[in-house]
Order: C-alpha cells, then sequence, then structure tokens
C-alpha cells in the first residue's frame, strides 16, 4: 500500500511537468489534490525565473580556443572500420580491375583487327577457296603459283595473325578504292580494247578491283602473243637469228658500218 | 528547420568551421551556464567552470571525438561534462558532502550581478525576485537542488537526469518531488514572499 501511495505521488510529480502523463485529477485524494496544488505553485515560481547568459568574453575565449584546436581538413581520422572495409573489398577491386583491363584489350584488339560484324579475315580468305570462286588460269603453272600464294595467306598457315592481317589489308579494297570501268575509259591511258576485255571476263569475286582486272588481262594477251616463244629453250646468241642481211654471220663492225655507207 | 546539434558538430569537426561551434556554444548556454550558477552560487566562478566546460568538450572532440558519439545528444553529454567539472570544483573547496546555505560566502551571487541594466522597477524587482529564489534553492538538500537545476536550468528529462545522477527515474522524481515542496514551504516561510509574484498564503 505505501509502495502504491509512493508511486501515486511521483505521478503527480510526471504530470506536472508532462500532463499528458500521471493520474486524473478524479483519483486524487484531497491530500493530494493539495500536494499537487504545492508543487505547481513553486513550479510556477521556478518557470518565471529569468534564464542567465555567461560573459561575451567567455564565450569568445572558448571559440578562440576552439580555432585553435580544430581538427585539419587534411588530417581527418579515418574510422577504423572503413579501412578494414577497404581491405575485405581488395580482392574484389582487383578482380574487377582486371576484368576492365582484359576486357579493354579485347576489345581494341577487335576493333583493328576488322569491324564488328563483318566477316573476319580468316572467313574472307577462306571463302573463294571453298566456294570454288577460283579465276580461269591459262595453265597449271599458273595456278600453282597462285596456289602457292594462297597457302601463304591459308589460315592454316603457320604465319602469324599479324601476317594474315596484313595480307588482308593489302587486298582490301577499301583500303585503296580501285578506279572504275568509266573512270579508267575516261583517263585514255589504255586501250578501250583492253579495257573492255578485262571486263567482259569472269574475275575471282574475292577480288575486284579494276586494276588487278586489267593486270591479269595484259598477262593473258601477252601470254597468247607470245605462244610461239619456248621459255624452256637454250639461250641463242643474237647473231644466229635470222636477219634481213645478205651474208649472215659474225662480220667486224669496221665492215658493217663500210657497208652501211 | 534550425541545424541540428549534430550537424553543427559535424561541420566542426569536418570543415573546421568555428561559426557552427559557436551557434553550438551560444544554442545551449543558458542551459549550461544556468546549472552551473546553481550550483557554484557565483557568476565569476560559473563563468571559469563554463569556459573550462568547454575548453573539455574541445579536448575530448580533437582527441578522437573523446566520449562523443553523434547518436547520441549533444547537449546531454555537454551537461555530463559541466556537471564533473562543477562537482570538480566543489569537492576541491569541499563543500559538496554537505549542503551548504552559501552564508559563509557572503552576499549571493545574485548580488554580484552587474547592475548596470537594472534601470526600471521591474528589473529591479527581477534581481530581487533572483535573489530570493537563489536563496531558497541554496538551502535545498544537494540531490535535490541538483535535480531541480537539471531539470529547470538544464531542460533534461527526468530519464536524462537519472542517467546522468546515476540513479533510478523514481529516484529522480522524488527527489523532484521534495524539491517542489520544500522551496514552496520556504518561499512561504520567508518574508519576501511577495517576490514570488503568487499568492503564497492560502496554499498552506
Amino acid at each position: 500500500m505505501d509502495r502504491e501511495l509512493q508511486d501515486k505521488k511521483l505521478q503527480l510529480v510526471r504530470k506536472l511537468y508532462d500532463p499528458g502523463e500521471g493520474v486524473s485529477p478524479e483519483d486524487l485524494t484531497p491530500e493530494e489534490t493539495r500536494e499537487e496544488k504545492l508543487m505547481g505553485e513553486a513550479k510556477f515560481v521556478l518557470d518565471r525565473r529569468e534564464r542567465l547568459a555567461p560573459d561575451v568574453a567567455v564565450i569568445d575565449a572558448i571559440v578562440a580556443r576552439a580555432a585553435e584546436a580544430a581538427p585539419k581538413p587534411h588530417a581527418r581520422i579515418i574510422p577504423i572500420w572503413s579501412l578494414q572495409r577497404l581491405q575485405s573489398w581488395r580482392p574484389a577491386v582487383a578482380a574487377a580491375f582486371a576484368i576492365v583491363v582484359v576486357g579493354a584489350a579485347y576489345l581494341g584488339y577487335t576493333r583493328s583487327g576488322a569491324e564488328p560484324g563483318a566477316p573476319s579475315a580468316e572467313a574472307e580468305l577462306r571463302a573463294p577457296l571453298e566456294e570454288g570462286n577460283v579465276p580461269a588460269f591459262a595453265d597449271e603453272d599458273d595456278a600453282v603459283g597462285l596456289g602457292a600464294e594462297r597457302e601463304a595467306v591459308s589460315p592454316r598457315s603457320d604465319l602469324a595473325t599479324n601476317t594474315r592481317r596484313e595480307t588482308v589489308a593489302a587486298i582490301d579494297p577499301s583500303a585503296e578504292p580501285a578506279a572504275s570501268r568509266d573512270q579508267l575509259a575516261s583517263s585514255g591511258r589504255l586501250q578501250p580494247e583492253l579495257i573492255e576485255a578485262a571486263f567482259a571476263d569472269s574475275i575471282p569475286a574475292w577480288e575486284d578491283p579494276a586494276d588487278i582486272r586489267l593486270l591479269q588481262k595484259r598477262i593473258e594477251m601477252l601470254r597468247q602473243s607470245g605462244d610461239d616463244l619456248d621459255w624452256g629453250a637454250p639461250a641463242v646468241p643474237l647473231e644466229s637469228l635470222p636477219t634481213t642481211a645478205t651474208r649472215p654471220g659474225i662480220r667486224a663492225a669496221s665492215s658493217g658500218n663500210n657497208n652501211n655507207r | 528547420m534550425d541545424v541540428t546539434d549534430e550537424e553543427l558538430v559535424s561541420r566542426y569537426l569536418e570543415r573546421s568551421d568555428e561559426v557552427a561551434f559557436r551557434n553550438l556554444v551560444e544554442r545551449h548556454q543558458e542551459r549550461v551556464f544556468g546549472y552551473l550558477m546553481g550550483m557554484v552560487r557565483d557568476r565569476s566562478t560559473a563563468n571559469d567552470l563554463f569556459q573550462e566546460t568547454y575548453f573539455r568538450v574541445i579536448r575530448a572532440l580533437s582527441n578522437d571525438r573523446g566520449s562523443y558519439t553523434r547518436q547520441g545528444k549533444w547537449i546531454n553529454w555537454v551537461m555530463r561534462i559541466a556537471r564533473n567539472a562543477a562537482l570538480d570544483h566543489l569537492r576541491s573547496r569541499k563543500k559538496w558532502s554537505d549542503v551548504s546555505n552559501g552564508q559563509e560566502e557572503g552576499d549571493s551571487f545574485w548580488d554580484r550581478l552587474p547592475d548596470a541594466e537594472l534601470s526600471s522597477d521591474d528589473l529591479i524587482h527581477l534581481a530581487e525576485q533572483r535573489e530570493w529564489l537563489g536563496e531558497c534553492i541554496d538551502q535545498l538538500p544537494a540531490e535535490q537542488r541538483e535535480v531541480l537545476l537539471l531539470r529547470h536550468e538544464s531542460e533534461l528529462t527526468f530519464r536524462e537526469i537519472a542517467e546522468m545522477t546515476d540513479c533510478s527515474i523514481n529516484t529522480a522524481l522524488g527527489r523532484m518531488r521534495y524539491a517542489l515542496l520544500n522551496l514552496r514551504r520556504m518561499m512561504q516561510a520567508s518574508d519576501r514572499s511577495n517576490l514570488a509574484g503568487y499568492d503564497l498564503g492560502g496554499a498552506t
């Protein structure tokens, strides 16, 4: 009972400072009501008490001391937990950095080798061979010679990828635009018959520059005009060749001069 | 909206913003100084203790922020330091163990307040009222006086007072109850009860 009475009196104090709490007036005895009134009067006087502040000089001295002792921005203390967190993230950060570096290197490699989405150099080299789109050659020797070239640029070659890339770049039409048929005709440098013949025949689809067409056609025409020549025969002295002179054979230079006179 | 205490503390610690620290001091100066005044009853001593309190605060903040955490209330932390400073002062003068009536110091601290502003009757009345009320509070037992000052001057809650003085909330409430009843009794017994600004005669 005493405990309950004591708690009730404490509730009066609580109610005095926080009207929302404490006991309701109906639950109070006359003695408790009187005590509540006495405490309320004392509190009333205390609440009206004037507030006091320190001297301004004291405030200034405190602020001056605070300015002297203020932590410097560059000397900020890094909480220890943040250092530990950084250390725990170190492997993940290193792995992410490695992935980024490898990815960047791969992208740089592919962009320098070929445009994204375009057929690879290897595919371009293999395509004409597999599709049988081989140019017609006059004889087997030329075919063998070109086959040797193909072997040199073949993907099966042991040459490094850089070599293949250089080869592809060399035959890449886009690298150096070829002259069109009309341009060649208007230039007047070549005979019209040669230009017509160059563009009339079928040529390798994998390589279509006009210069190569002209070169190929010129080789064929030269070969046709020299069919009587035997490239495998031994060398013949110039003097032994038939001439229009009446006396064949070797003559002294001085006599030849006199005769000409 | 006013900047919070914790934000001002952050500005001072992270940007060396002394203006923020001044705001912190001025914002709570009456709560801290009023408590110190009630404890030592001397304005000059209260000024010294006020300065000592904030010097300790600055030292604690610069020393890896000391015991202050931003999750806690700034004023509670400062008031704890102010209380320690006041108790250190009172212990050094051996005045904390007994309940002093303040008479050995001569006149009350209210008498030492600068009276340059007492130019009107109202201000004179307020000064007399302060003197009278201070004398009454000074006669309270130390524990009751401290709870009263922490509640009325520092505006701490009873829970905060209990934590600061290391007692239960019921103990803090009980000390407050006795402080109010004793103060009311002393007011009525005084020959200057008219300074209360309240009719105290009919209550008894």
